[in-house]
């Protein structure tokens, strides 16, 4: 059996761009390596009746098109200043704009089709996240910026503003993975996609890690850059250019979480941003653990009340500017220690009494990321989100091999939206037309 | 009021007395007003010193010479590299390290000198269209894009592998005070080859002790020059400069002033809001016995920065007011038993603890390459620049970074430049931009 479209990846993306496509009356399967779908829209019950979410409490906004689409249920957790929310909308449209239109022949990729001119959300590019004080902890948390240094306001643009009314962002990933099936998108669990097959210089399928073939007329790729590129192709199946590009992305996670499960509501009720002291950057760049990294607990039981039993509470710290790779070895059970004793403390300082009440731990560090959710060193962003990285210079959704389309948070609308890089990639496989 | 001239220029430095000199060739009684004693020399390699300013006031004619031109970079360490204007023995210096690298580096010199040439218009002309040019290929927009929203050390990373090559390049593009991830930087790599290419021998050049100096007097003309004259407040009438009052408690009436202090110096001497800069370039003269030999030859500037990170771990301690440990350097011979380095980035201000620590620093970097240096010291004078470089600057035309709001004040000193440089350029056309209005 032959499907138009293969997706590489059950998260918001994926599922986005399979709902899309299934309910213009295509054919759609969906390949997931994991045995749920949702991608980072994941909650876990860490400790019995807590439940937090793994990689983000919140996410950025689902924009309203496919929200409606799929019937989520959201509730907007931050407000964005309209200056900033206007530049954030028209970025996104121009990436809509972008993939939508069918490129004359002979330019299906960026990397042969300059862009003609300057993106909304360019000057954001040379400014400075400090200027913001009201966004910038929310911008900074999870991240490794130097927020004092021009183009790190555009870490503004990827702000989270969305979570789940209930349920934690696993919900939300159910729900996504709900709305993709009821467009009539099939799912496979289970099925890790390990070559993108290449017939008659066009992708033509995707071969599986158990041997397997899936046949495809199209095929989407919702991994990041680098892996995308590099892990599913053979050296020679790509043009060199679009090999080096990929190579030269760069990508550094630098997020780590800590789940909290506690006996007792927390005594203080709104998240808590305690900044990094001025050590934390060159730590995070030198491969050491920083001291005192930038930290953000967020008591998320207060504001949704399932993800801790009767009378209990559950909280998360997020953690930024740590390395994925430490320049003394891995990740080992003492290093996570360390961190979360070093970041517990500086809590109990704050908010005296937490200690107390505390029930159990669970520490995230990058590599958990890289090996959840297949992104290369645990980056969730997609890529380093410095000036050169953003926007216009981020790849669209075509590539230079027709039938392949790259849907993940690498891309243009990755960062701006969750679910829109994969609208996009929809977008421009639908504007191409099924051959 | 009891004096009046027709131009003020503030500041005896080599735009100061560029400005002085076209103001009084012009016909203007013009006086050059210098705080210190005397007009100071340049401390360090001149970079960029304007090759029409030279011809025109006829510099060499009345004594301008040059000690060294055209100065290679030298990088020393584990990995001694002397990388000059020959692509090739640099590709061939570079093979001892590493193979990708030497194929890169002829590639790329020669994309950088094409950027360059390309850009040379916005900062030296003033065009009538903005960036970019409407006359430029698709490919080279594309390119001038990308490298406006880089910073140096990811367009760096991209090309080159050997860490000391990274690191001694990341120097250049910190100039002006640049963080090297911030974007900008990478155009600041464009605007050094720009100079390369436009002085041929002035790129980064020394000039013999006293010569630049005495030939720019003798440059003066009709103009005055006036020393132990500092000015401590420019006087402002609806929108336009009046005149100024000096530290003697005189004052002097001029409807037209040209400052070759920075821009936050000069807006505060006008009672303006203004951004002061929070991190400096130091530059520390060393001055030694005179038989001590100084191991420089060929001549060169030598750059002590072997790691690339630690350019932007100086940036961090800079802002936070710190002297980092590990500390980016540059030394070139100003002439024998006189050594110049530049340090930066470094806190903005810095307190006599600190001067000395950031002496004490400079000697200990210097002498692994030169045995004896501290028992040879016999002096050292450390001089503070507050910089601020912006990629506002570097895509401006010029005169943009030459105007303040006030009417009738310019600015034409080192910040007057796309990124800060002794060149006398600024004020040759602050003086071109007064003339005409």
């Amino acid at each position: 059996m032959r499907y138009d479209a293969a997706i590489i990846g059950a998260g918001a993306d994926g599922l986005t761009a399979a709902a899309t496509l299934a309910k213009a009356g295509l054919k759609v399967v969906v390949l997931e390596r994991a045995p749920r779908a949702g991608g980072r829209l994941a909650t876990l019950e860490f400790h019995p009746g807590h439940f937090a979410s793994l990689y983000a409490d919140a996410v950025p906004e689902v924009p309203a098109a496919i929200a409606r689409a799929l019937g989520l249920d959201l509730r907007p957790v931050h407000s964005l200043p309209d200056a900033l929310r206007a530049t954030r909308d028209a970025a996104l449209a121009r990436a809509f704009a972008e993939a939508m239109e069918a490129p004359a022949a002979g330019t299906l990729a960026r990397w042969l089709a300059p862009p003609p001119e300057a993106w909304p959300g360019e000057d954001l590019a040379v400014a400075e996240l400090a200027a913001w004080p009201a966004q910038r902890s929310r911008a900074f948390a999870g991240r490794a910026l130097d927020p004092e240094l021009a183009g790190s306001a555009l870490a503004l643009l990827s702000l989270p503003l969305d979570e789940a009314v209930s349920g934690g962002l696993g919900a939300l990933g159910d729900d996504f993975a709900e709305g993709a099936q009821a467009a009539g998108a099939e799912i496979r669990l289970r099925r890790e996609v390990v070559e993108v097959v290449i017939a008659e210089a066009r992708a033509a399928g995707v071969a599986l890690s158990d041997g397997s073939r899936v046949m495809a007329k199209s095929v989407i790729s919702t991994l990041d850059l680098r892996r995308s590129l590099l892990s599913l192709f053979s050296r020679t199946a790509l043009p060199a250019h679009m090999l080096e590009e990929a190579r030269n992305w760069r990508m550094a996670g630098a997020t780590a979480r800590l789940l909290l499960a506690l006996r007792r509501p927390l005594r203080r009720e709104t998240p808590l941003f305690l900044p990094g002291d001025g050590a934390a950057g060159a730590a995070f760049r030198h491969g050491r653990m920083p001291e005192a990294p930038p930290l953000l607990l967020d008591p998320v039981s207060r504001r949704d009340l399932s993800l801790a039993p009767d009378g209990a509470a559950t909280a998360t710290i997020t953690l930024g500017a740590i390395p994925h790779r430490l320049f003394d070895g891995g990740w080992t059970p003492e290093k996570r220690t360390a961190l979360a004793a070093h970041a517990l403390a500086r809590i109990e300082k704050a908010i005296p009494g937490t200690l107390a009440i505390l029930v159990s731990v669970k520490i995230i560090v990058p590599p958990d990321m890289e090996s959840g959710l297949a992104a290369t060193a645990g980056d969730l962003d997609g890529g380093v989100l410095a000036p050169d990285q953003m926007l216009s210079l981020r790849p669209g959704p075509r590539t230079a091999l027709s039938g392949f389309y790259l849907g993940g948070r690498s891309t243009q609308a990755g960062p701006l939206g969750t679910g829109a890089a994969g609208f996009a990639a929809a977008a421009a496989l639908m504007a191409d037309g099924i051959r | 009021m009891s004096e009046r001239a027709a131009a003020l220029v503030i500041g005896a430095s080599v735009g100061g007395f560029s400005a002085a000199a076209y103001l009084a060739r012009a016909g203007l009684h013009t006086l050059l007003l210098e705080a210190e004693e005397a007009p100071r020399e340049p401390g360090g390699a001149l970079i960029a010193l304007d090759p029409r300013m030279v011809a025109e006031l006829r510099l060499p004619a009345s004594g301008l010479s040059f000690a060294a031109r055209d100065l290679p970079m030298a990088i020393t360490g584990d990995m001694p590299l002397l990388l000059g204007r020959d692509l090739y023995a640099a590709s061939a210096a570079l093979a001892k390290f590493s193979d990708a690298d030497a194929l890169a580096w002829p590639t790329w010199r020669r994309r950088l000198t094409a950027e360059a040439r390309r850009l040379r218009r916005w900062w030296w002309t003033a065009p009538d269209t903005g960036v970019p040019d409407a006359a430029w290929s698709a490919g080279a927009r594309e390119s001038f894009r990308h490298l406006c929203f880089s910073g140096a050390d990811a367009y760096l990373h991209a090309r080159f592998e050997t860490p000391s090559l990274l690191a001694a390049l990341l120097w250049d593009a910190g100039a002006g005070g640049f963080a090297v991830s911030e974007p900008g930087s990478a155009l600041a790599l464009v605007w050094r080859a720009a100079q390369e290419i436009v002085g041929l021998q002035d790129a980064a050049a020394v000039a013999y002790p006293g010569t630049l100096i005495g030939s720019l007097t003798h440059a003066l003309g009709m103009a005055q020059l006036r020393t132990q004259t500092r000015v401590t407040r420019i006087f402002i009438k609806s929108g336009g400069v009046t005149g100024v009052a000096l530290a003697d408690g005189s004052e002097i009436e001029a409807d037209h002033i040209v400052s070759t202090l920075s821009r936050a110096d000069t807006l505060a001497l006008a009672g303006l809001p203004h951004i002061a800069p929070s991190i400096a370039e130091a530059k520390i003269l060393l001055r030694v016995t005179p038989d001590f030999a100084v191991p420089d030859s060929p001549p060169a500037r030598h750059i002590l920065a072997i790691r690339p990170d630690m350019h932007a771990d100086a940036h961090e301690a800079a802002r936070a007011g710190r002297i980092a440990a590990d500390l980016p350097m540059e030394w070139v011979t100003m002439a024998p038993g006189l050594i110049s380095v530049t340090a930066r980035p470094v806190p903005a201000s810095l307190d006599g603890q600190q001067r000395l620590k950031l002496a004490a620093k400079a000697v200990l970097a210097l002498s692994p390459a030169m045995p004896g240096l501290s028992d040879a010291l016999t002096h050292v004078e450390i001089r503070l620049k507050p910089q601020r470089a912006r990629l506002a600057d570097l895509l401006a035309p010029p005169p943009f970074r030459l105007l303040t709001p006030v009417k009738g004040l310019l600015l034409a000193g080192d910040d007057a430049e796309p990124l800060p440089a002794i060149s006398g350029r600024a004020g040759r056309l602050a003086a071109r931009l007064l003339l005409s209005s």
